[in-house]
């Protein structure tokens, strides 16, 4: 084992990919981050105010550094693919692997050779790219806030649905002989997460969390009814439109599960929303509060004229998702990924021939 | 004490099969230890599969392989199954130097060493991808004689190459087997460079082993056969095992029957001294490729 890793790291070491990539997660976060510094000068601009970074609220910053430092989830799984395929894929059509069984070396010691160093590969380009988000944060005056360092665990949960992917191809890599076919899986694969991801997380509603809101709302009701707000006809017709299905449409019982058994919801639930960002409306939380989308804005108010508020579900267990609680869960379904993946690659690995 | 075997592999009764096809059926044989190794055999007969399984790249379906050296030790087992297996954008002392660390091996001057060997010392920073298919080949040979193994596994090494590239890798071979000793398994369809290199010949049909001989014997039982015709055999027969011939007459034809090669000119001066007289001379070249056809029957296509 300690002579394939060598092996893999001085592969690595002179991979001109690996080193592209690299450089892309130095220079990309900058231009990014420069990018911000304009289009934030300009909106102020337009206000008729100057910009100054030190005016931006504490949790805009943490939302910046936050949102910026984490597009690698989204940016990186192309690259990675693309590298693992053509990386580890070279050792099959080259034949290199055969080298190595002749040698002496078990398949075991192999296929983690090959898992170990694209994972590390991988983490390097993640760390990379935090790094220099963080870095043209700083050079353009906006600051760095870290939340005190909670947000590094977040960006840990990140990286581990980074690597669950890298995983993922580096096994399709290793069960076919051939490169051309992994890469086109892979890229498949970027393409269906990619889509996922953009909505999978607008699903996130639990079925406990509307089933409450709408006990409160009733409660609600009869109190509107009794002091003749609301009639209870209006009232009827209200809860005839304004049902369970109505929050949780057929869209929601088909994409739910998905969000449930999948990661795709991460996008959704750690909002790395660029939109919200750039209306100023974004803010970095300590925790998902479903109400919040229940309850309707604070512009439009509440379309079921209960006149809910976020604030009476304020003790309402089923609408609040703390981060420390997500993070468990992202951590868990990426380490489940990892080892029904890379466990089923392994099995593969071991048993069919390949050489 | 470890127990000194005279054996480098000891093949029994190995079986293979993919689903209903079975590639090897019971396959036994011995190679020596020191030796050039022939396996001669048709397409499809199973050379392939056996040298496989023998460098660990498949398992046996049934039977076992016994080691007459610690085959767990990195590098003890040199292979070129195939294609040599080099990484085609990387110069040869590149490839060399990952083998190098796939063995575990220290990187010192005996990379170059070995590439000098193979005479590959000269092709400095070009790309294996670039380099004719005798090269590759040599390359691959270089790639699996590092660390010195104690046996290099060669399936069809000359296949494809120009005879100049045939009698370099032939060289080649022959210097790796007597210069360091390594056993020498190799199959290869070019039966004529075979029988010029191999000590010892396994001939393989169906998945099995028809025939284990050695080239002495082969040579014994093949070669080439004269038969002379004289009326004075008892004054003939002298004269060809002077000349390093084996020779018995036989009474009922009156034909002294002749092995081995000789120069015609010289048996026949020696004779005419003798007062020898000769009639005729008939000779019978039996090589590998005939010997093969004669065991199995029908076409070579070995």
């Amino acid at each position: 084992m300690p002579e394939l890793l060598k092996f893999e790291f001085r592969r690595l070491s002179k991979s001109i990919f690996f080193k592209i990539v690299g450089g892309y997660c130095i220079v990309w976060p900058l231009i990014v981050t420069i990018f911000y510094r304009i289009l934030f000068g300009l909106t102020m601009k337009e206000a008729g105010t100057s910009f100054a970074a030190e005016t931006m609220k504490e949790s805009e910053i943490m939302y910046l550094t936050w949102m910026i430092g984490v597009a690698f989830v989204n940016e990186l799984p192309k690259f990675i693919a693309l590298f693992a395929c053509l990386h580890v894929g070279r050792d099959f059509t080259d034949g290199i692997v055969r080298n190595k069984i002749i040698a002496g070396h078990s398949r075991t010691a192999i296929f983690f050779s090959y898992m170990i160093t694209q994972l590390s590969a991988v983490v390097i380009w993640c760390l990379l790219y935090m790094s220099f988000s963080w870095l043209g944060l700083l050079v353009t005056g906006f600051g760095v806030n870290l939340n005190g360092g909670e947000m590094l665990l977040r960006y840990g949960v990140a990286i581990l649905l980074t690597l669950m992917l890298a995983v993922t191809f580096v096994v399709l890599s290793v069960i076919f002989r051939r490169r051309a076919l992994p890469i086109i899986l892979s890229i498949i694969i970027v393409m269906v997460m990619s889509t996922l991801t953009s909505f999978a997380g607008m699903f996130n509603t639990p079925s406990k969390a509307v089933d409450d809101y709408l006990k409160k709302r009733d409660e609600k009701y009869e109190e509107l009814i009794e002091s003749e707000i609301l009639t209870a006809d209006d009232v009827k017709e209200l809860k005839k439109y304004y049902n369970k299905d109505h929050y949780l449409s057929l869209p929601w019982k088909i994409c739910h599960p998905a969000y449930l058994i999948t990661t795709a919801g991460f996008n959704g639930d750690y909002s790395t929303d660029v939109v919200s960002a750039l209306l100023g409306s974004a803010e970095y939380e300590e925790e998902i509060d479903y109400s919040v989308s229940l309850c309707g804005d604070e512009f439009f108010g509440n379309p079921d004229y209960s006149g809910l508020t976020p604030a009476d579900f304020k003790n309402t267990k089923s609408m609040h998702m703390s981060y420390s609680t997500l993070n468990l869960i992202y951590s868990g379904k990426a380490l489940a990924y990892i080892l029904c993946i890379g466990g089923s690659g392994y099995f593969i690995f071991r048993k069919k021939n390949l050489f | 004490m470890a127990e000194t075997k005279d054996f480098v592999l000891k093949i029994n009764g190995v079986s293979k099969d993919y689903g209903s096809a079975h590639v090897l059926d019971n396959m036994s044989f011995t190679v020596p230890k020191g030796s050039i190794f022939g396996l001669v055999g048709r397409n499809g007969a199973g050379k392939t599969t056996i040298m496989r399984i023998i460098s660990g790249l498949q398992k046996p379906t049934s039977g076992t392989i016994e080691y007459g050296f610690d085959n767990k030790k990195l590098g003890n087992v040199g292979a070129l199954v195939e294609v040599p297996s080099i990484y085609s954008s990387s110069s040869a002392r590149d490839n060399l130097i990952y083998q190098y660390i796939n063995l575990g091996l220290k990187i010192d001057d005996s990379v170059d060493k070995l590439l000098e060997f193979v005479g590959l010392g000269d092709t400095g920073k070009k790309k294996a991808g670039k380099f004719s298919l005798g090269m590759r080949q040599r390359l691959g040979i270089a790639m699996a004689m590092a660390g010195n193994p104690e046996v290099l596994i060669l399936d069809e090494p000359i296949n494809g190459l120009d005879p100049q590239g045939i009698i370099q890798i032939r060289d080649l071979l022959i210097n790796i087997n007597k210069e360091k000793g390594v056993t020498v398994i190799i199959s290869s369809h070019i039966l004529s460079e075979l029988s010029k290199l191999a000590t010892d010949f396994a001939f393989v049909e169906n998945g099995r082993v028809v025939k284990e001989i050695t080239a002495e014997r082969l040579e014994d039982a093949g070669g080439l056969h004269t038969e002379f015709y004289t009326g004075t055999p008892d004054k003939l027969i002298p004269i060809l095992l002077a000349n390093g011939l084996t020779a018995r007459y036989e009474q009922e034809t009156g034909v002294v029957h002749a092995k081995g090669y000789y120069n015609l000119t010289k048996i026949v001066v020696a004779a005419d001294q003798a007062g020898v007289n000769i009639a005729r001379v008939v000779t019978k070249e039996t090589d590998l490729e005939t010997y093969f056809v004669n065991l199995v029957g029908g076409e070579s296509n070995a």
